[in-house]
């Protein structure tokens, strides 16, 4: 939407200035190139369209993969089961970028969230789309029940016992009926669920029905869960009372926002839970995405959520980023952030590049359950260690910019 | 000329007058000297971190930048704040829950790294508050056991030494519980009154159709889920210092009798000073989390390696345990790896700095705590020894206010029975601690409890929705200061408060 380009360059021309070692005393043209400031106002209404393009680019793919597994459901045969697979695989990438935005603070709890009908809480709403750990034995415990499967049961039965844990919605349930569980530990290979679990004519006990309505309710409220979210976030938002675009806009704290979510999702969620917790323990269910082995996408789209937030860029949009105000107020501190995040850049490539290659590729589980001295082990665990070292930087950051700490807590996260 | 001076008079007046808040614009142009700052508001030295949002609990020591040790103390938040579920389930890491608990999560109950709450009348919000269970009527074997540190109590016949009120699927909870309270309105000398909750704890015993009752002489403990900021600091305070306020038979007269609770560790299979939870009954941040795994989530631990079902609890002990995980093999659920990250993150739950430590109103309110008698339990300030395992906690000036030891509190806060009849000072409870003594608690990040969870409430059992609430429930030791608090005027009070709410 705002063109960094122009905002950076103002182009004048100023006429009418002698040149100093020019005897003839011509006038001579010269072309002043000055930068232009960035406000913090820029960074704000660029991080509101970086947004909603990045939860508009989660919902059309959603609706991809909803479309999927539509015929999936209609022909319940392995290559459409790929398929949906693969679309599913597609709407990680926006969504994890998305993640940024996840966090409840001040700015979305207090702020009358509901008073347009939206959702009125993120964490909330995240809950109910990507949670994560999720124990599958409470979804087929619903799938060998029998209550109707629709949309108010499985959100009744979302944190059913007070457990968070009991995960019923969102995209790891959809994960989980698409791939099933992932019984090769730190070996190659992801859940393998046969076609023939939702085939209802050669059916090889009685639940198929009840998976493919599972999966597909679970698939139609994702797509409603993005939508509603979407529309907190578009243009019309932002100037509509009671949104998350509008709250963001209003607040003071934006700026503390944008710094708190990189810090968040860098530090406690990347380097902590997504990927520390699984080298360290060596345990493979510790990786997110467990069910299909797509955590080096998830991390590695996660990541660029940070640099999205940083740089003030998605896709198509190259506006103002809170970098750009760090830049201004003191380049050292900006410049060390930058080349760390190129360094990082580099690792988290190297781990997705590793999982997707034809040739012995490793996904994170494998990753997992590497020695110390292994090429992709030493990868993720030095991604880690800057990933934390960038924690430093952040704070350098918030001084020159004279930022407060503001709580990204929601639910039961404290961070 | 004349008007001049005027206006700067007046200005100058209102200046010295000691506004109490930073928010008001202080339009006096003649420069005041600067309070003098010392390191008072650094509650918890180096470690203390600026924060005063509703994450102010949540942050690691300020001064920590290794980043192996970074990345651990993020694994223990990992597993501090993530559920763990029933055992079986693909988390391997993360499974095992119960059969019988209290909450999932650690974070469920010390919520936001902060305290938890009393449910209200009528609440079923058991959710940060559990109850400890404990026989008076002992053998003198038992009595002595506990004397000398080898036996913490005796527990209920039927529940064991601790209520839990939830299970995982197949296995019968405890009891069901739910609360009243009694209003008690307390009157200061100039009038002003405050309304008091004296709660009324109602249990239904679920297993009383087994056959399984309560003993008659079994008393309960309330206990809501303490803050967690600070701990590693109070862990390395000098056992000396602790011991030396140590005055069980009051042989100076002050009216105060601290005592240290020596309980036993399993760690070091010895004797040890208590520090932690209500009554100083753990000894470390390990050992208390490790008990707490055990008793409040029914996951066992290489300190507790048997689950805590009882043996009349047949379905307990049937529920599928969560031992060793998908890549490694040990015989209990909690691994070694997330013990020790969690105990490592307890160390290092940083205290955020004072706001208004040298504003003229707290400054009163502190020199009004001291006159009050407040600081001869709630002791001020130490400096933590040194520690090579925790080098950022080590050698730091600190301001706890706390001096880490028993006290008895009165009947009115005493341990109860089924009937809510209070126990007595001689009823041995848990270890050296009687039913009426509680362990002086820590008073740094008082002020921002609420912020960090509006829900929060104070004193043991959280019966206290306010600060003032708490100081107004203080009696046995505390008596005499309490009843010195009843005798302040409002300005004092506000002063006391202005104290209080800036920890």
């Amino acid at each position: 939407m705002f063109n960094k380009k122009m905002s950076l360059l103002a182009i004048s021309v100023s006429a009418g200035l002698l040149a100093a070692c020019n005897s003839d005393s011509e006038e001579k043209e010269v072309v002043i190139i000055e930068p232009v400031e960035i406000t913090a106002e820029q960074v704000k209404s660029n991080y509101v369209a970086m947004a909603y393009a990045a939860y508009s680019d989660s919902l059309t793919t959603a609706k991809a993969l909803q479309t999927a597994v539509d015929a999936f459901i209609a022909s319940p045969m392995e290559e459409n089961l790929a398929a949906a697979k693969a679309a599913y695989k597609e709407a990680r990438i926006p969504y994890q970028q998305s993640e940024i935005m996840r966090w409840d603070t001040s700015i979305t709890l207090e702020s009358n969230l509901d008073q347009n009908g939206g959702p009125t809480s993120v964490d909330e709403w995240e809950g109910q789309v990507n949670a994560w750990p999720l124990d599958e034995n409470h979804i087929d415990s619903i799938i060998a029940g029998e209550e109707v499967i629709n949309q108010e049961l499985l959100l009744a039965q979302n944190g059913a016992n007070d457990n968070e844990a009991n995960v019923t919605t969102g995209v790891h349930a959809i994960e989980y009926m698409l791939w099933g569980a992932d019984t090769h530990g730190t070996e190659a290979g992801a859940g393998e669920r046969p076609a023939i679990d939702f085939n209802v004519d050669g059916c090889l006990d009685t639940l198929c029905q009840r998976r493919l309505d599972y999966l597909k309710t679970a698939t139609d409220l994702l797509v409603d869960d993005l939508t509603a979210m979407q529309a907190e976030w578009s243009e019309q938002a932002a100037t509509t009372a009671g949104t998350l675009a509008y709250n963001f806009l209003q607040s003071e704290n934006s700026l503390d926002y944008i710094i708190g979510s990189i810090h968040a999702m860098a530090t406690d969620e990347l380097a902590g839970a997504r990927m520390n917790s699984g080298l360290t323990l060596g345990d493979p269910e510790e990786e997110h995405d467990c069910f299909s082995d797509l955590s080096h996408v998830a991390i590695y789209y996660n990541y660029q959520g940070v640099k999205n937030a940083f740089y003030g860029s998605y896709g198509t949009i190259d506006g103002a980023g809170i970098g750009d105000l760090i830049k201004q107020a003191d380049e050292t501190t900006y410049t060390d952030l930058h080349v760390a995040f190129e360094s990082i850049e580099q690792h988290m490539k190297a781990i997705l590049d590793a999982g997707e290659r034809d040739e012995n590729p490793v996904k994170f589980d494998q990753i997992i359950g590497q020695a110390s001295t292994d090429t992709e082990r030493q990868i993720a665990e030095t991604a880690v260690e800057e990933l934390i070292e960038l924690d430093q930087k952040i704070k350098a950051a918030v001084q020159v910019l004279s930022l407060n700490p503001i709580d990204t807590s929601g639910g039961g996260d404290g961070d | 000329m004349k008007q001049l001076f005027i206006i700067t008079a007046i200005l100058f007046l209102s200046g010295c007058g000691g506004s109490s808040s930073n928010n008001e614009p202080n339009p006096d142009p003649t420069p005041q000297p600067e309070p003098e700052m010392t390191n008072e508001h650094l509650s918890g030295g180096d470690t203390s971190v600026a924060d005063s949002s509703a994450d102010a609990f949540s942050s690691r020591s300020n001064n920590m930048t290794d980043t192996s040790r970074i990345a651990t103390f993020e694994l223990g938040d990992d597993f501090f704040q993530n559920p763990w579920v029933a055992g079986s389930a693909s988390t391997s890491s993360r499974d095992g829950l119960g059969g019988l608990f209290n909450n999932n999560a650690c974070q469920d109950c010390h919520i936001r790294d902060g305290r938890g709450h009393a449910p209200n009348e009528g609440s079923t919000d058991f959710n940060s508050i559990l109850f400890r269970a404990a026989r008076t009527q002992i053998s003198h074997a038992q009595q002595a056991q506990m004397l000398n540190s080898s036996l913490a109590n005796v527990p209920d016949s039927a529940v064991g030494g601790q209520l839990q009120q939830a299970a995982v699927a197949g296995v019968l909870p405890e009891v069901e519980l739910s609360v009243t309270y009694e209003e008690r309105v307390v009157t200061f000398a100039d009038g002003y009154q405050v309304s008091l909750r004296d709660p009324k704890w109602h249990f239904i015993n679920l297993h009383e159709a087994q056959g399984h009752y309560f003993d008659e002489d079994t008393l309960f403990s309330a206990r809501v889920a303490p803050p967690m900021i600070g701990l590693g600091l109070l862990a390395l305070i000098a056992e000396t210092d602790i011991l030396a306020k140590q005055d069980i038979n009051d042989s100076n007269g002050d009216g105060i009798s601290g005592k240290a609770n020596y309980v036993w560790s399993i760690n070091n299979q010895d004797v040890a000073l208590g520090r932690f939870g209500w009554k100083a009954g753990q000894p470390s941040l390990l050992e208390q989390s490790a008990g707490a795994f055990l008793n409040d989530m029914g996951l066992t631990s290489r300190l507790h390696q048997n689950e805590s079902c009882l043996s009349h609890q047949t379905d307990c002990q049937q529920t599928p345990n969560g031992n060793g995980d998908s890549v490694n093999d040990y015989d209990y659920e909690v691994s070694d790896t997330v013990l020790d990250a969690i105990a490592l993150y307890s160390h290092h739950l940083s205290v955020p700095q004072r706001q208004n430590a040298y504003d003229d109103d707290v400054k009163r309110g502190k020199a009004l705590f001291i006159t009050l008698g407040c600081q001869q339990c709630h002791t001020e300030s130490y400096t933590t020894e040194y520690s090579a395992e925790h080098p950022e906690l080590s050698a730091q000036k600190i301001f706890p206010y706390t001096d880490m030891l028993l006290h008895d509190m009165g009947e009115d806060l005493a341990d109860f029975t089924r009937a809510n009849t209070p126990g007595s000072n001689e009823n041995l409870y848990e270890f050296l601690a009687t039913a009426t003594e509680w362990r002086t608690p820590p008073l740094w990040g008082l002020g921002k409890t609420k912020t960090v969870d509006p829900d929060a409430t104070f004193l043991h059992d959280g019966r206290a929705r306010t600060i003032m609430e708490a100081v107004l429930w203080h009696g046995g030791e505390a008596e005499t200061s309490k009843q010195k608090v009843l005798a302040l005027n409002a300005s004092e009070r506000e002063d006391l408060l202005a104290f209080l709410n800036d920890l």
